[in-house]
Parts: structure tokens; C-alpha cells; sequence
């Protein structure tokens, strides 16, 4: 039974789409945050994603671009929905590789039927291995060959593109270290000993490899890691580099979480 | 003049109604299915909503419930047309306002509109 995510701040719309979609058996998961929805894309892993372009906290390209750059989920159908679906909305849909954007009004049957068409091709895609016709960004692995984007931009120096995730995130300290502990880059607050912290980032996340190993897992991804006035996030930038941010009690993990993994690219290019 | 969404999958009766109150300088937004109002409602928030209690994608009495539910337009004024016999208990449970039930006319329909307004 395929679980869908529906994403809208008005109640009215969230209640008729769950209403269709559970008359044809699907599994229904509801938000009416951007921040909401990213915190259920990460723990529900939802099939599909029905999504407002405007939201409270954020728009549905970001919640689009979010699932894209998602290790573990880049291929999930996203249909975006729009009062106003005017061409700078389609165009800014089209970049944030929308699979549709549907014009409010509609009908149920409308939506239904994209839903159904979106399934059934990413079930073919799964089952015949055919090759995936919606371009997905390879996801950046610790043992992988990160990402460079398209080229298109000039890199940020790496202390200007640790500097723009630590403003768009809210990060306390963000560091980036080699896989030996060496300390590369850095940027926050400078009240810890960051080679030492740089060289136990480092170490955890060797041992969280080891661990994964053992438990016949997938090379690891990242790592959080709570304590009781913060919270850390270690995500491999490619071989031999990770990054580590520090984060504030107060700041939402989720979108924290999002704008981390859109700025690896920029950070591997700047490396 | 008050901005109406009328909700009746019947376009031939609808359009009936819509011009009988457009005749009372009333400006009418047409939708045939729940589905179709309850995805306009942001973004052109009627005065009073006029709806069939026989719609295609959901009962009218359901469609109300929705409507009530959402802080954003629990306190529009709804009034349901209603085919069969007076269902006094669906409406006052559904939170509709104003019920037309059996044999009613367009004039009906006007003055009803009127009345809630």
C-alpha cells in the first residue's frame, strides 16, 4: 500500500485529497509546515508527495529540492500544487524537477490519475531496472565521488560557502575535516579545541562505518548525534572529507538538515 | 452584491441558479465537485456558499463539515439545497446554516441567500 504525503496549510485541501486517496487505499501522511513535511520525508519515507508551492515557513520547490538532493529518496514522485501556476512558477518548478504541478482548482480525479501514472512508472523503473527517464542526482556517498553540480557557477572560496550554510542554517560551528582528523576548514564559534573536536568527528564516524558493517548495512551516510543543548551532524563530503556542523537547541533539525545537504556540492567544489 | 461559490455538479441547473443570482447583482463562482470548491476556497474566499447536497465527489452535509473544520472558513454562511425530505439532524450535526429542501425554485434559492447574507 503506497503512502502519501500531503502537504498544505489549508485544512480544506489536506481533508479532501486524504479523504480521495483513502477511498483508494492509500496511505495518507499529512503536514502543514515545510518543516513538517521534511521531518515526515525523513522518518516515513513516503512513495509520493502531493505538495502546496506556498507554505508558512518555506515554498514547495525548496520541499521539491529537498527530496532531490535526498540521499535515499531522490527518486520519489513530488507533484506540486498551485493557485497561481503562472510561467515563473512552472519554470521555477521545472528546476526543482517537479514530476507535475497541478493548477488549483482541481478535481480529485485529476490528481488521482497523476498519482496513479507516477506510481506505476516508478514501479516499472524499479522492476525492469529500465533506466530512470526524470535525470536524479547521484546521491553523495562517503565512499563515493560527491557531486559538482553542474559547473555552471564558479566555486565559492571554501570559507565563503561555510560561511553561507552556517547564516542559511543557523549552525553554531561548522568544520570540515579529512578522514586522518586533519582540520581543513572551519567557521563559528571558536570557544572548543577544534582539532581535537575535528579529530573525534572523524573517529565516530569510522566507528559508525565499522558498526554498519557489522550490521550488514550500507556504507554510512551521516550521523546525528543529540545532546541535551545541541545536536551535531556529520555528513560525508566525498573520500577523505567529512563535515561536521554544531547545532543549536532551538533550530529545527529538519530544515537544518536540508540546508546542510544542499550546500555539500558547493563545499566538495570549494575543496 | 456578495461573492457566491455555488457547488452543483448539474451544469444546466446551475447555470439556471447562477443567473438568477447574478440577476441579484450577486457575483457567482461555479464549481462542479467538492473537490474543485474546497481547492478554490483559498484563493477567492466566497461570502456564503450555496452547495447540492448531492455532488458528485462527496455529500453535501460532508463538504460543510470540511468547510467548518478549517479555521480559515469554519464562519462562511453555507446553505444546502436539499432534493430529498428535510434532513434537519445531517444539517445541524454538518454545521449548515440554512437547508432548501424538496420542491424550490431559483427565487427560492435568491431569497434564502439573502436572508443568510
Amino acid at each position: 500500500m503506497s503512502r502519501i504525503l500531503v502537504v498544505d496549510d489549508s485544512l480544506a485541501v489536506r481533508r479532501v485529497v486524504e479523504l480521495a486517496l483513502e477511498d483508494r487505499q492509500f496511505t495518507v501522511l499529512c503536514a502543514s509546515l515545510g518543516s513538517e513535511a521534511t521531518e515526515r520525508i525523513e522518518r516515513d519515507s513516503p512513495d509520493l508527495v502531493v505538495c502546496d508551492v506556498f507554505l508558512p515557513d518555506t515554498d514547495g520547490f525548496r520541499i521539491c529540492e529537498f527530496v532531490r538532493s535526498h540521499p535515499r529518496l531522490a527518486r520519489t514522485p513530488v507533484i506540486l500544487m498551485s493557485g497561481a501556476a503562472d510561467d515563473s512558477v512552472r519554470e521555477r518548478a521545472d528546476r526543482a524537477r517537479a514530476d507535475v504541478l497541478l493548477s488549483k482548482p482541481f478535481s480529485t480525479n485529476d490528481l488521482l490519475r497523476h498519482i496513479d501514472d507516477l506510481l506505476a512508472s516508478e514501479r516499472a523503473d524499479g522492476a525492469g531496472g529500465a533506466i530512470p527517464t526524470r535525470p536524479v542526482h547521484p546521491p553523495v556517498a562517503l565512499t563515493g565521488a560527491p557531486w559538482q553540480g553542474d559547473g555552471a557557477t564558479p566555486a565559492l572560496p571554501l570559507e565563503a560557502a561555510l560561511a553561507q550554510l552556517r547564516a542559511a542554517a543557523g549552525l553554531d560551528l561548522a568544520l570540515i575535516v579529512g578522514r586522518s582528523g586533519d582540520l581543513i576548514g572551519w567557521t563559528g564559534e571558536a570557544g572548543v579545541r577544534l582539532e581535537m573536536a575535528g579529530a573525534l568527528a572523524a573517529c565516530v564516524l569510522e566507528s559508525a562505518g565499522i558498526l554498519g558493517r557489522e550490521l550488514g548495512q550500507e556504507p554510512v551516510q551521516g550521523m546525528t548525534l543529540e545532546y541535551a543543548r545541541g545536536t551535531v551532524l556529520v555528513e560525508g563530503l566525498g573520500p577523505g572529507t567529512l563535515l561536521a556542523v554544531l547545532v543549536p537547541d532551538r533550530a529545527p533539525l529538519p530544515t537544518v538538515r536540508y540546508h546542510v545537504r544542499k550546500a555539500i556540492p558547493e563545499l566538495a567544489r570549494a575543496l | 452584491m456578495a461573492r457566491i461559490l455555488l457547488i452543483d455538479g448539474d451544469e444546466d441547473r446551475s447555470t439556471v441558479t447562477s443567473e438568477a443570482l447574478g440577476e441579484a447583482q450577486h457575483d457567482v463562482h461555479h464549481a462542479p465537485t467538492a473537490s474543485f470548491a474546497l481547492t478554490t476556497l483559498e484563493w477567492r474566499r466566497p461570502d456564503l456558499i450555496v452547495s447540492r447536497a448531492e455532488i458528485p465527489d462527496m455529500d453535501g452535509y460532508a463538504l460543510c463539515t470540511i468547510v467548518r473544520s478549517d479555521p480559515k472558513t469554519k464562519d462562511i454562511p453555507f446553505l444546502l439545497l436539499a432534493a430529498g425530505g428535510p434532513t434537519a439532524g445531517a444539517a445541524a450535526r454538518a454545521g449548515v446554516d440554512m437547508v432548501l429542501a424538496g420542491s424550490f425554485s431559483s427565487s427560492d434559492v435568491v431569497d434564502s441567500v439573502r436572508r443568510l447574507l
